[in-house]
């Protein structure tokens, strides 16, 4: 069993699938959800029309569309500060939290202490501290942003990681023994494969997490050309096309991320259980 | 498969819950003292980066615990009463979208459960949902609130239910799946009905996974209250006392400080109610291990 | 201690207590067993009696509490350092990560050999799994991915062969044809084997010799020798002598439970 929540749908997407798959297969694990989409574009649209719903409230998305294109421009520059942020971030989250694993595998008294520490921490609300980033660095700077990102991100994939590393199969440890193989060869062949499917199932939750991190830090002040106060803005100014138009990038960013490690995940372990056609397993 | 010689020391679920406070003692104090030792050592070698260890931007660890028995302005309340008047009300906030969430995350599992298509349908969106930004759908969001006559706190609770159902439904339908073929098997023999088998069968067995997605779910909660309170443009939650202080940091930054761990504490007593409630409910054989939240994932 | 009497496996008054005050639990006491090169020794007795202990003993993945094991006329943990022996579980633990073929040169790659698919390829070719080098794990059958752990561990050419309960997970059938096989790759390969089982048949079928054990506290209770003819094939299993033999480990395991 891995640590993946998202596995009951990654599992289905073919990336590169291994097993050829037929068009209608294909059909039927993605019909029902494009169709689902079309019939939710088409009855927003019209429910809009039908009853003069005000944009304010909730515009059409015709309109959104229309605004995305004029305001592609500006919308582009400011996701494109907020994703430096946001991998950024991620980045030294990522690095970070696979070092502290590694350190809490290697020394068990550094586990004693992180892991409880760690999973505790995880209970607090920690965006309550973006203020204080924001104002611990300059203003103008990424760098309060990425560093609330990398603190948001260092958790999930640290607790993962070293779940991963630690919770090896004992007969596998025996096997290794019986072949007298050195704590280097422990954890290059079995300790580090066995992590990988923890590690990607939190990489795949931190990168989601990254970019609402960076516009909900980016909401405590900053720089102006950055998707948060983009939306901010034009929603104060009460133009709620153009807020919506950039809250699609946003999510855009977000799943093309999250598909991104979604074919890494396949390409760094191509045996993974999840990628096991039906029929096969 | 006798006997296994060497015990394995992973799983942190058995050892006792004292050394595991203990523990987070030891870290925290560790913590306290880098801060004042960065602060010292900086302040002695007169660097200013990566953060200036000044008073304003570092208050020493004490003072921040002090400010919380200072008045919040002239001649008003002591901040600790202020703080902890709003932590009430965020948590209201919290424990409503909580239940929606919760409700509405367990709807949606059973559904899933119950018709693969529905699954196939709107699985995806259900992943995409939390993808988008919340921050920025909380304004529209109170702006329909006010559009249906709903208390303002209610539209919040809303928008904390959207970061709510996400665990709670991901890891229900995992728990209602997880029952043995054979024990579905045997409820088949006795001709049971499909909401038989839900209550007699799948919701029992699901039980731990629920209550790991409702921990998860717990924080995620008071998250989104305190986003919601941010853009909501009122002024009762600890959420918008977070933006206030933030704009007067360079006044008294302590005061930030104090909310934020005001805040801290709120959330982990709101996880600690639910770590009450499993334990009332689950037995502890069956309980998942604590760190089995990260599968749920969520949690900012 | 002389190297050149042959013996492979020697352990005297050896113990093995786990835990300590008055948790300990008496695992194993006062055993004395000298298996000979070429042997085929099967460990059996009820669950309980130390016989997979004993086994981890031999292998170095436990150390005894008293007295003293030797492998090849060295202790058990130089015998480990040297590879003198490869061993199988119950589960097959192949990697998953890892192809059919990657998991048999596992050993190969950590002890640094050269000619690692050749050498893989052999092996497969032993147990017969050929045509499924490229297959990963999950891919496989039971019973197949069984012989890819037999192949696993006879890939480094080693003295001594131990498995613990080896078929204990398979059907009856498949648990039949793997007997056959080790039986054919013993010959073929001149491996000293100590199996571990809790099969009465299945011990005597195998064995040159049956170690009976017996629990609370494990010791050996009595060692038979199954003089039956070689080759075994099917008929073996119907002969009177083969019968002979089931009915006297029977007994003796009865005897040493009630002792």
């Amino acid at each position: 069993m891995t640590a993946d929540p998202m596995e009951a749908f990654s599992g289905d997407l073919p990336v590169g699938s291994t097993t050829p798959s037929s068009l209608r297969q294909r059909l039927g694990n993605y019909g029902p959800a494009l169709a689902l989409f079309v019939a939710g574009i088409v009855f927003w649209e019209t429910a809009v029309r039908l009853f003069n719903i005000e944009a304010f409230v909730l515009p059409k998305p015709s309109s959104i569309a229309e605004r995305l294109i004029a305001e592609w421009p500006e919308i582009t520059a400011a996701a494109g500060n907020t994703m430096i942020e946001a991998i950024g971030g991620l980045i030294a989250g990522t690095i970070s939290g696979v070092v502290v694993a590694l350190i809490t595998v290697r020394w068990a008294g550094a586990r004693e202490g992180i892991m409880p520490f760690a999973i505790a921490t995880n209970s607090i609300p920690i965006i309550a501290l973006a203020p204080i980033l924001n104002n611990m660095f300059p203003i103008t700077s990424p760098v309060s942003k990425m560093a609330a990102v990398a603190i948001v991100v260092f958790f999930p994939v640290m607790i993962n990681s070293a779940r991963g590393l630690i919770e090896v199969d004992q007969s596998e440890l025996e096997l290794m023994r019986s072949f007298a193989a050195s704590p280097r060869e422990v954890f290059a062949r079995v300790r580090i494969p066995h992590a990988l499917p923890y590690f990607f199932s939190a990489l795949k939750i931190a990168t989601t997490l990254s970019i609402i991190v960076a516009i909900v830090a980016e909401y405590f002040g900053g720089p102006q050309d950055v998707l948060g106060q983009y939306i901010i803005s034009k929603a104060n100014l009460f133009v709620f096309p153009d807020a919506w138009a950039a809250i699609v990038v946003a999510s855009m960013i977000g799943i093309s991320l999250y598909g991104l490690v979604l074919v890494a995940e396949r390409f760094a372990m191509p045996w993974h259980v999840s990628f096991r056609s039906a029929e096969e397993n | 498969m006798t006997e296994a010689p060497i015990k394995t020391s992973g799983g942190s679920t058995k050892s006792l819950p004292l050394r595991q406070i203990l523990s987070i003692v030891v870290v925290l104090v560790v913590l306290v003292f880098v801060w004042e030792a960065y602060k010292f050592v900086w302040l002695q070698m007169g660097w200013i980066r990566p953060v200036r260890p000044d008073n304003t931007t570092m208050p020493h660890v004490w003072d921040m615990f002090i400010e919380l028995f200072r008045p919040v302005r002239r001649g008003g309340d002591l901040l600790i009463f202020d703080l902890a008047a709003r932590s009430l009300f965020t948590l209201r906030e919290a424990f409503a979208g909580f239940v929606i969430g919760g409700v509405f995350g367990f709807g949606l599992s059973v559904m899933f459960v119950r018709s693969v298509l529905l699954e196939r349908a709107f699985m995806p969106y259900v992943i995409a949902s939390q993808t988008v930004p919340i921050i920025a759908i909380a304004p529209m969001v109170v702006v329909w609130g006010g559009r249906l006559n709903i208390p303002q706190w209610l539209s919040v609770a809303v928008i904390s239910a959207y970061l709510t159902f996400f665990p709670v439904a991901i890891n229900t339908l995992r728990g209602l799946r997880s029952p043995d073929p054979n024990a579905m098997e045997l409820m088949k023999s006795y001709a049971a009905s499909p909401s038989e088998v839900l209550w007699k069968l799948q919701v029992p067995a699901a039980l731990p996974y629920i209550f790991t997605a409702l921990k998860v779910s717990a924080t995620a909660s008071v998250i989104g209250a305190l986003i919601g309170e941010l853009p909501a443009g009122f002024g009762e939650g600890l959420g918008r006392a977070l933006l206030t202080f933030s704009s007067q940091f360079g006044a008294r930054s302590v005061k930030l400080y104090a909310t934020v761990i005001v805040t801290a504490i709120a959330g982990i007593l709101f996880v600690g109610a639910v770590v009450l409630a499993e334990r009332r409910f689950v037995p502890e054989g069956n309980r998942l291990p604590f760190d089995a939240e990260l599968k749920a994932g969520g949690g900012i | 201690m002389n190297p050149a009497d042959n013996t492979v496996v020697r352990a005297q008054n050896l113990g093995k207590t786990f835990g300590s005050g008055p948790e300990a639990v008496t695992a194993l006491t006062g055993i004395d067993l000298a298996i000979r090169s070429g042997e085929f020794v099967s460990l059996i007795g009820p669950s309980g009696c130390g016989k997979s202990t004993l086994l981890r003993l031999i292998g170095d993945l436990t150390r005894p509490s008293t007295g003293e094991i030797t492998i090849n006329g060295k202790s058990a943990e130089q015998g480990r350092l040297d590879r003198d022996y490869g061993i199988v579980f119950q589960k097959a633990t192949l990697l998953d990560w890892r192809t059919v073929t990657k998991n048999v040169e596992l050993p190969l790659e950590i002890m640094d050999e050269k000619n690692r698919s050749d050498r893989a390829t052999e092996m497969l070719d032993l147990v017969q799994l050929g045509d499924f080098k490229s297959h990963y794990p999950w891919q496989l059958s039971g019973g197949m991915q069984q012989r890819v752990a037999i192949a696993r561990a006879l890939a480094f050419n080693p003295s001594l062969l131990l498995m613990d309960e080896p078929f204990g997970a398979l059907d009856e059938m498949t648990r039949e044809l793997m007997q056959q096989e080790v039986l054919r790759i013993w010959k073929e390969t001149g491996t000293t084997i100590v199996f571990v089982t809790h099969s009465i048949p299945e011990a005597v079928f195998l064995s040159t010799r049956v170690v009976v054990m017996s629990a609370r506290p494990g010791r050996i209770s009595q060692v038979i020798e199954t003089d039956l003819p070689h080759p075994r094939t099917e008929d073996t299993r119907e002969s009177a002598a083969y019968y002979d033999r089931v009915t006297e480990v029977r007994e003796a395991l009865r005897h040493g439970d009630r002792q």
